[in-house]
């Protein structure tokens, strides 16, 4: 099924893109994690790394020890019974936010724009099926897809120079969870004291792309240096 | 075990290796060494394997203690290395050589100009730290890996693995060895001119996105110069130009070392080996890896441009590079 849908390009002279559509939908989300299983278990010669994204699988090779054609045509060959009919639906993870205050300092301002009052707002964001579309940004940073149409809002048009570590912020129709104290453009609602990433864990991010996560409100503040694993 | 001391740090001195693969899929780019050739050519200067830890130099190099004498090698842009015996006589020692440090010596190491801005500093055995995901190199960004997750400050003791290696018979003198490099290393073909000529243009393929841009910014980028900027990093080498329209992205999209994006800015921003796994930027092109150990040493102030390769030729030319390499560690069997 997938291989009618999906193309191979090339990024550089290292990397090979498994592309499935342009769109950003559950069948695109499953092709890509059955497709990142179905590679990363081929283990095929030369590859170093493979990293899904929300409509591409990435495989990383070292260009001294694959050629890009004949990697391309095993590729495709592994891709070629992909099923991707009827997948495992991604795990359940709940995620603790304290909201608004100084763990949200955006939360008024989306509550202003968006029309919403507070509670509604967190109402509607902790009543919602999150999905996890990829890790990318930062080490553990995950892209999360499924926020409500009325919690739709731009990005800061000036990003902020330090989010905290934890923050959970909104921008377009995504969450996102900022692993470490870092810039940051997107609206700041909340903080979670679970550790997004650690390099000591096996996988090291919490979260993987497929997963399905629930916030789960909580009374704040959350302290700097708290942390759940 | 045996240990160098930090006596100064340097501008910005990170362990590095060959890079951490295997963790994109949780965001975690590949770090590792900015210039792999000449992190490579350092250790098998030394003997070690062409992956092993080594100290990755920005723009001024440290100044280090070795209580017990130890081979060390200095790849990359030249720092003017001295070395400083107990005795207390200074002996200026070439880069690209093994060299020899006798115990209690200090190795001290100049700025980087005018000649790249990082160099490589390998020493016999390795840097002993602990494999993290895969790799020993500094993840600055993730603050983990490398030395304690961080670049080097003064009176850090960084752990050296045991060698094989011999030293030499004069053990409390300082030993150059001569080098038997085949003719295409010398002189190795990754330097900035000295002079401040523009240095031939940077090989790319084209980028997912490069039909995307408007034509005029097609043609900008393959004609015009570009000018490195001081805010380059670990992350990015960063360009300034005339102002290229670019077209807008749906989505983020997976990225690697050498992507060139065009941010909104329209000033284009080469990733380098810390650079994140996902970029939002549309990429008018890639570098070629033929070329990413010229990118990351181009300094501040350095002009460039690009000129498009095809796939056909960038294998050819890593071909190249792969035999001159194999003859390199061959060449340096001897060593071990």
């Amino acid at each position: 099924m997938a291989s009618r849908l999906l193309t191979i390009e090339p990024l550089g002279d290292a990397c090979l893109v498994v592309r499935f559509g342009t769109g950003v939908d559950a069948v695109t989300s499953r092709a890509v994690a059955a497709a990142t299983a179905a590679l990363t278990a081929a283990a095929l010669p030369g590859v170093v790394d493979i990293a899904p994204t929300f409509n591409t699988v990435a495989v990383v090779f070292d260009p001294h020890q694959a050629d890009p054609r004949a990697l391309s045509g095993a590729i495709l060959a592994d891709l070629q019974n992909l099923n991707s009919g009827d997948p495992t639906p991604g795990t359940l993870v709940e995620i603790p936010v304290a909201y608004g205050g100084d763990d949200g300092p955006d939360l008024a301002a989306v509550a202003a724009h968006t029309g919403l009052d507070s509670e509604e707002l967190v109402r509607l964001h902790t009543t919602a099926d999150h999905v996890v579309g990829m890790i990318g940004f930062a080490p553990g940073f995950p892209y999360l897809l499924g926020l409500p149409a009325a919690l739709s809002i731009p990005r800061r048009p000036t990003p902020r120079t330090s989010v905290p570590a934890g923050s959970v912020a909104i921008a377009e129709r995504q969450t996102g969870i900022y692993p470490r104290t870092s810039p940051g453009g997107w609206h700041v609602i909340g903080r979670t004291p679970r550790a997004m990433f650690d390099p000591h864990r096996d996988p090291p991010a919490l979260l993987r792309a497929g997963d399905r996560v629930r916030f789960v409100p909580v009374t704040g503040p959350v302290r700097s240096g708290e942390r759940i694993r | 075990m045996r240990s160098i001391e930090v006596a100064a740090p340097g501008m910005l001195t990170t362990l590095q290796d060959l890079g951490r693969h295997g963790s994109r899929s949780s965001g975690v780019g590949p770090g590792g060494a900015v210039d792999t050739l000449s992190h490579r050519i350092a250790n098998l200067l030394v003997g070690n394997p062409a992956d092993a830890a080594a100290l990755e130099i920005t723009l001024l190099g440290p100044r280090l203690v070795f209580p017990q004498g130890a081979w060390v090698a200095i790849t990359g842009a030249a720092v003017g290395a001295v070395v400083v015996t107990l005795e207390g006589r200074s002996i200026p020692v070439p880069a690209w050589h093994p060299i020899w440090v006798p115990d209690g010596a200090t190795l001290v190491c100049g700025p980087c100009a005018p000649h790249g801005c990082r160099s490589s500093l390998a020493v016999a055995g390795g840097l002993d730290v602990p494999l993290i995901l895969g790799g020993r190199g500094t993840d600055l960004r993730a603050g983990f890996g490398g030395y304690q997750g961080r670049a080097l400050r003064a009176g850090d003791q960084i752990p050296v693995a045991a060698s094989l290696r011999k030293p030499p018979a004069d053990r409390d003198g300082v030993v150059v060895v001569p080098r038997t490099a085949p003719p295409a290393l010398t002189p190795w073909p990754i330097g900035c001119p000295a002079d401040g000529a523009m240095p031939p243009p940077i090989r790319v393929l084209r980028g997912p996105e490069f039909e995307a841009f408007p034509a005029a910014s097609r043609e900008t980028f393959f004609s015009d110069t570009f000018v490195v900027t001081p805010d380059s990093d670990r992350s990015g080498c960063r360009l300034s130009g005339k102002a290229l329209a670019s077209p807008t992205m749906a989505l983020s999209e997976v990225v690697v070392a050498g992507t060139i994006q065009i941010p909104p800015s329209g000033q284009p921003i080469v990733l380098a080996a810390d650079h994140p796994v996902t970029g939002g930027y549309p990429r008018i092109a890639v570098v070629a890896t033929i070329d990413l150990p010229r990118i990351a040493q181009a300094p501040p102030g350095l002009p460039l441009s690009f000129v498009e390769i095809g796939h056909d030729e960038a294998q050819r030319l890593l071909r190249e590079r792969a035999r001159t390499l194999r003859m390199f560690t061959l060449g340096s069997e001897y060593l071990r």
